[in-house]
């Protein structure tokens, strides 16, 4: 993972050293294991090779310690072939290192012993032995090359390699010293040390032709995240939920088209993780990433930006997003606006104008739909707010958070009560950032609510969306604490910008919702019988994590958006007066 | 638990063990003995019986813990208790009747008011060790109640054949609910079945002394006693056979927290039909347990063998759902029946249940899913809840707000209650041992259990 990114930071940047991170295959799944930095020898348009002298914090790779030389990797950086074959990184002398593309490493200490993590590994090893990477660092050519073996993209991705490894060879021999220097010749053999690399080497050679026939069985694009799942297994979907079940959320960067922006990648991630959380925060993060998208674009010749730019450059970008976790509907609502400023660009503007327009444009959308909208917010919102006041709120919502900071600024004497669930405890980011000023928090789980909700005289909620029916759909739990406090007659504020509105409309929590890895349910490691770990392998136990529900209207006394406050049953006309005014900016 | 405390006590408390039985065997063998001659009726049979029966069998039947209990209760009254080491009520019940039943077979007395009184000074020391878990106080009120229809309607030494025979299902006091119900007050107690009223009164008048009605009475109240754990360990069997009647095919069952009566009623509907579970988790305080059940059974553990599990509903065909305590609302609306294992039950029909009830029953409420409480008669308090917040208790706030936050813990107020009051409206049936009710009506299972001059205790 950290490898691409590495990759491509460093094509894009310009950068003379990437970090690569080596990843081996435990009984727990994969781990890193170590990190090199990897230096730039050479890049090509396909291929970039690196060197490295050191391998840091290897501690972990058995054996290997006796082993630091020099690394060297060849890895051909070609649209296709990055993330099949990416390359090997050769420890010098007994150990060999294959970095693929899905982020996984074969580490093979001597031909023979392969602990393989991903289906196509083998063959890269075989490639890689049959070309340039010999353990030892040696460029001879295997006698046999598994040409016919090998179906074209990977014969492509082979020569490549290996011509690249070879000028690699040259080049390091020539101005390197640290590459020579650790670069024997095929007759050191008969020194101690070299001894049972040259037997490797043949025994490699020998074990590259009988597995000739392996080769031709072998995927040409394998889907290793698929091939690497375990037999197949109960279903574990929740049938009433069974509509909102998708692919799951992506959480590598395997199979990433090229065209991905190393920035959307990284939201992308960041998103799945939930390092960006939130609708307000997800929708800044992605105008920010598009933001730059859109300043590293080039116009190809023959086609113009409006018509290329969101079309073609974009939705990859965003279909990638969208992997990572299906857009909240403010991100849909800030999509739809871009799409529509770029669409009515004029087709004439030169491209560096276009491009700092749309630049501009979505600047002052953020600053305009998100910043300013929360300061308005916060500040009718803290106008709600009395001294003596109780407030109930629940999780995480970074505009009640301001409301509430705000008001304890204008001087009110307030105590908040922050209601708080699993898995992801939102709530304790809130009660940090409120305790941080000075305003006397309590803090409750969601099991505790009556008691929290008891004296509660206000209840401040945000919102993920506002539905067209008035209904808040919100993070899960959130229809609880509105309707308990509902019942202690604490009127509930909604607090929402324009953006979040939308013209969907949901009668309950299974209409639209979006439903979160069911392992954040399982309970921590060291809990031992009193978690859930292995539920999998339980028949008719299933687990079910959804983010967010619905809540009904009636409920809600009020919504505060940057328009207004008016009723929730009222959120249509924000909806329209929010589309309309997505057209004029 | 028991175990960190266990040579501790046990060596400090041997001697009173034998003390008691001293004091017990000086009891039963000097001041019955001396009374043999007395009697009319086969004095041998009647003291084998009662040695065979009282204190030893008590003992062996004494689960250890509640032994120990009982032992340092009476040298400590509710210490145990106090330290929290015996929990719920199905535990506390358990050890309160083990306990008085100690205490009845070893105190002398003259007069049948020397044992209330006993009885009720135990009680009122063992309800000041757990002020909050009623179900010791419903113990000592039914004792009490079992005490004075004993007095009430004396069985004499004939009686010596009814405790044997008769069959341990229903309370001891359950023979007596349906002439209670229809007589309307406590007065229905002087009521007693045409074998009593033949039998009893001669033998009664016929000694002319006091003496053997109060070996008599207490040979009642044991047996009544005994009856009362009977009850206890079956309750929950008792429950689960009601559960054919309110689980249909298909149907979704939202259920929370792994209580032993909760898992025993799903278990018994699980063996005839196919529904499916929606567990909620109830975090912080009842999630471990939740998922220990769910994955490897409910343990048993307030019987002997500590290790013994109920089968996994999933097990048993059933499939189970676990969500998160926040995701109830969002499911409520597939849901057919809410299932809450109850605590207590106040004679209003509110109950008290763990943390984090009383939000799903509000949620069910507000979807209009029918809400059924489950608890064994035992759980049925007398009081009525005023002021229900003076029987919530509150656990440790670390499990809320873990110290692994930091400064954070300082910085902010955590309250961490572990018992919730459900209001009654919110409640539409409550199932215990002896039927399904409405709970409008539990104040008059209440009546049939608990005399009125006990309620105070």
């Amino acid at each position: 993972m950290s490898f691409f990114m590495g990759i491509s930071d460093f094509l894009e940047q310009g950068r003379k050293t990437v970090a690569i991170a080596l990843v081996q295959r435990d009984p727990e799944g994969w781990r890193t294991s170590a990190f090199t930095e990897m230096t730039l020898v050479r890049a090509t348009r396909t291929t970039a090779v690196f060197t490295s002298r050191y391998l840091t914090g290897y501690g972990t790779l058995q054996g290997l310690e006796n082993t630091l030389g020099d690394i060297s990797a060849e890895i051909p950086v070609d649209t296709v072939e990055l993330r099949r074959v990416a390359g090997a990184v050769t420890l010098n002398p007994v150990t060999q290192l294959v970095v693929t593309g899905e982020g996984s490493c074969c580490i093979m200490s001597d031909q023979s012993n392969l602990t393989a993590g991903t289906p196509d590994a083998s063959s890269i090893l075989k490639q890689a032995s049959n070309t340039v990477l010999q353990p030892n660092g040696t460029t001879e050519a295997s006698p046999e090359q598994p040409v016919k073996a090998l179906s074209g993209q990977a014969l492509k991705a082979q020569k490549k390699a290996e011509k690249a490894a070879r000028r690699a060879q040259e080049k390091g021999d020539a101005t390197t010293s640290t590459t020579s220097a650790a670069t024997p010749k095929p007759g050191a053999g008969s020194s101690t040390s070299k001894a049972p690399n040259s037997q490797a080497s043949q025994h490699k050679r020998s074990q590259s032709t009988s597995q000739k026939s392996e080769n031709q069985q072998l995927p040409v694009r394998p889907r290793p995240s698929t091939a690497a799942r375990e037999p197949k297994r109960e279903n574990k979907q929740v049938s009433f939920f069974a509509h909102l079940y998708g692919p799951s959320r992506r959480h590598t960067l395997d199979g990433v088209p090229k065209e991905v922006h190393p920035q959307i990648q990284a939201l992308g991630l960041q998103t799945s993780s939930y390092c960006v959380c939130g609708s307000h925060a997800r929708c800044a993060a992605m105008l920010l990433a598009l933001k730059c998208v859109v300043q590293s674009y080039t116009t190809p010749l023959g086609t113009s930006l409006p018509r290329h730019l969101s079309s073609q450059h974009l939705s990859p970008q965003l279909n990638f997003l969208k992997s990572c976790r299906p857009f909240s509907v403010s991100q849909a609502n800030a999509i739809r606006w871009l799409k529509n400023v770029i669409a009515t660009l004029d087709p004439s503007t030169p491209e560096p104008t276009a491009k700092a327009d749309i630049c501009t444009a979505i600047d002052t959308f953020i600053r305009e739909r998100l910043t300013v909208a929360d300061q308005v917010i916060a500040e009718t919102a803290a106008s709600h707010i009395n001294d003596g006041d109780v407030v109930l709120t629940y999780a995480k919502s970074a505009v009640i958070t301001q409301a509430l900071r705000t008001a304890k600024r204008a001087g009110r004497d307030f105590r908040v009560v922050v209601v708080d669930s699993r898995p992801l405890f939102e709530g304790k980011n809130t009660a940090r950032a409120l305790a941080d000023d000075g305003i006397d928090v309590s803090y409750s789980s969601i099991t505790g609510l009556t008691h929290a909700a008891r004296g509660a005289t206000k209840c401040l909620l945000g919102a993920h969306a506002v539905l067209g029916n008035g209904r808040l759909y919100s993070r899960a739990g959130t229809a609880l604490v509105a309707m308990m406090a509902k019942r202690m007659d604490a009127p509930v504020v909604v607090c929402a910008e324009s953006i979040k509105f939308t013209e969907r409309v949901a009668l309950d929590s299974l209409a639209m919702n979006e439903l979160g890895p069911e392992e954040e349910l399982v309970g921590s490691e060291g809990e031992g019988e009193q978690s859930l770990h292995g539920w999998r392998d339980k028949e008719h136990l299933q687990l079910l994590n959804p983010l967010y529900d619905v809540t009904p209207a009636e409920y809600i006394a009020v919504v505060i958006t940057e328009l207004g406050s008016l009723p929730a049953t009222s959120a249509p006309v924000v909806q329209r007066i929010s589309a309309g005014a997505q057209e004029i900016v | 638990m028991f175990n960190s405390i266990g040579p501790v006590d046990r060596n400090a408390t041997s001697p009173t063990l034998t003390r008691t039985d001293q004091i017990h065997n000086a009891c039963c063998g000097t001041s019955y003995k001396s009374k043999l001659g007395e009697l009319p009726q086969d004095p041998q049979g009647t003291l084998s019986r009662h040695f065979s029966r009282s204190p030893h069998s008590v003992r062996s039947s004494f689960y250890p813990c509640y032994a120990k209990c009982a032992i340092v209760l009476t040298r400590a009254p509710g210490s145990l208790l106090r330290r929290r080491q015996i929990q719920g009520s199905r535990p506390c019940a358990i050890a309160t009747t083990h306990l008085l039943l100690q205490v009845v077979a070893s105190s002398k007395f003259k007069a049948v008011t020397d044992l209330l009184n006993r009885i009720r000074d135990v009680g009122r020391r063992l309800h000041a060790a757990a002020p909050r878990e009623l179900a010791v106080g419903n113990i000592v009120r039914r004792v009490l109640g079992l005490i004075r229809e004993v007095t009430e309607n004396p069985s004499s030494g004939e009686g010596d054949t009814v405790p044997n025979t008769a069959p341990p299902t229903p309370g001891p006091n359950h023979g007596l609910s349906f002439e209670q119900f229809t007589t309307s007050n406590s007065s229905a107690f002087s009521i007693a079945t045409p074998a009593f009223e033949l039998s009893s009164p001669p033998d009664y008048e016929a000694n002319g002394s006091d003496a053997p009605s109060m070996k008599d009475v207490k040979d009642d109240v044991l047996n009544g006693m005994r009856e009362m754990l009977d009850e206890l360990d079956q309750a929950d069997e008792q429950i689960a056979g009601y559960a054919l009647e309110h689980i249909q095919a298909n149907q979704t069952i939202l259920t929370y927290t792994s209580s032993v009566t909760a898992q025993k009623f799903l278990l018994g509907a699980a063996k005839r039909r196919k529904f499916t579970v929606i567990q909620v988790e109830g975090y912080p305080n009842e999630h471990g347990s939740t998922f220990e059940a769910t994955m490897h059974g409910k343990r048993k553990t307030e019987t002997q063998d500590g290790d013994e599990k109920l089968k996994t509903l999933t097990a048993a065909g059933v499939t189970v759902i676990v969500v998160p305590d926040s995701a109830v609302f969002a499911v409520m609306c597939r849901v057919n029946m809410v299932l809450l294992p109850a605590q207590a039950v106040m004679s209003n029909g509110g109950f008290i249940a763990a943390a984090g009830t009383a939000v799903i029953a509000e949620a069910a409420k507000a979807h209009g899913v029918p809400v059924v409480g489950l608890g064994a008669v035992y759980k049925l308090s007398p009081l009525f809840p005023y002021n229900p917040s003076s029987v919530l208790d509150y656990g440790d706030s670390g499990e809320v707000l873990g110290y692994d936050n930091g400064e954070l813990v300082d910085r902010v107020d955590v309250v961490n209650p572990i018992h919730d009051y459900i209001a009654p409206e919110l409640v539409d049936l409550f199932i215990t041992n002896i039927g399904a009710h409405a709970p409008s009506f539990m104040y008059r299972i209440v009546a049939d259990h608990y005399r009125q001059e006990d309620i105070d205790l």
